[in-house]
């Protein structure tokens, strides 16, 4: 089964004044991996954390990573990723709170399906810029058919900015004139190599200031081929076939 | 605009769904005054979502603009059906989040 991005997905949410977005009601299949991806301002030092969470019965939330000020070495904006498998089937809504961050909080939901539920992630690569575009740090996936996440915010941001990410990203964008920009996406990547995408920021000006985040989700092993059938040949069979 | 100037008109905010089929909203305003003009909800045949949300959707407050149709032309809120609900000003609809959903 190839990992695919179920319909089922909810609409990114933007919270221009608030350190939480909460998406609106969803339906994931069982099985699904649930990619959630985060963007918006630090506080002073911060965000600390980005904590998710979601309605209905607690999933299992990892952070993948968290590119911020305090990780990557500056910057004023912060992005990061977390996954949660789907245990049963059953309509959630999902939060993510910033602790120690400041508003602007946008956050898009892509589940997924067809991933390895197992080991749902590989590498994960986290990065600071202040170019346009800016070419994410390479990243090697060790997968076939693995699914390369993106999460970056722009913070400098100081017109209408729009943005689009390179190499085959399927990107979804968002950005408050005056705040931020930012934005997540994927790509399929089909044999293990070196992945970066380049993100874009167009409208802006002045010095950019990018935090960014990329990361591998593997898809499901591929099921085992059938035993072939074993036919057993005795001597004695072999005997009479060399008579004949 | 420098960093931190409060957003000038329009303010747009584009949803799109899991095959990128999207829902946008663009609210005008008075740069001055901050005052609403219109919203206007537009929206890609076939997108999944039909409906712009401004707070978060669980909570009764929560307010939604329908989006058109299928072949439809753009879905139009006057400045007056906005404040009928509460957004009289850019930043009344700012400070809520906003999202979409089917």
């Amino acid at each position: 089964m190839a990992l695919a991005i179920d319909a089922t997905t909810p609409a990114r949410v933007n919270a221009s004044a608030a350190v939480s977005a909460v998406s609106g009601s969803f339906t994931p299949p069982a099985g699904a991996l649930l990619i959630v991806t985060a963007q918006g301002t630090n506080g002073s030092t911060g965000p600390t954390s980005v904590a998710v969470t979601n309605s209905g019965t607690a999933l299992t939330w990892t952070q993948v990573q968290l590119a911020n000020k305090t990780t990557t070495g500056g910057g004023d904006g912060f992005a990061s990723i977390h996954r949660a498998v789907v245990g049963t089937s059953a309509a959630m809504t999902v939060t993510a709170t910033q602790t120690g961050g400041s508003a602007p909080t946008s956050i898009k939901v892509y589940v997924v399906t067809g991933a390895n539920t197992t080991t749902p992630v590989g590498t994960a690569v986290i990065g600071r810029g202040t170019t346009t575009p800016l070419t994410t740090t390479a990243l090697t996936t060790t997968g076939t058919n693995s699914l390369f996440f993106a999460s970056a915010d722009e913070w400098s941001a100081p017109a209408a900015e729009t943005g689009t990410a390179g190499s085959g990203m399927t990107w979804d964008s968002w950005g408050i004139s005056g705040s931020n920009y930012g934005g997540s996406g994927y790509k399929t990547v089909a044999a293990p190599a070196s992945t970066t995408t380049a993100l874009s920021s167009v409208g802006g000006s002045g010095t950019m200031d990018w935090q960014y985040v990329v990361v591998e989700v593997f898809a499901a092993a591929a099921a085992a081929a059938p035993p072939r059938p074993v036919r057993t040949i005795t001597q004695q069979a072999l005997t009479r076939a060399a008579t004949r | 605009m420098a960093k931190g100037d409060p957003p000038t008109s329009p303010v747009v905010e584009v949803f799109d769904d899991y095959v990128q089929l999207a829902v946008t909203i663009a609210v005008t305003f008075d740069n001055t005054t901050r005052a609403l003009a219109q919203a206007v909800v537009s929206r890609d045949d076939g997108c999944q979502y039909h409906t712009i949300v401004l707070d978060v959707p669980s909570r009764p407050q929560a307010k939604r603009l329908a989006a058109p149709v299928d072949g439809a032309g753009p879905n139009t809120y006057t400045a007056a059906q906005l404040s009928k609900v509460g957004l009289s000003t850019i930043e009344d609809v700012l400070a809520l989040q906003i999202t979409a959903e089917p």
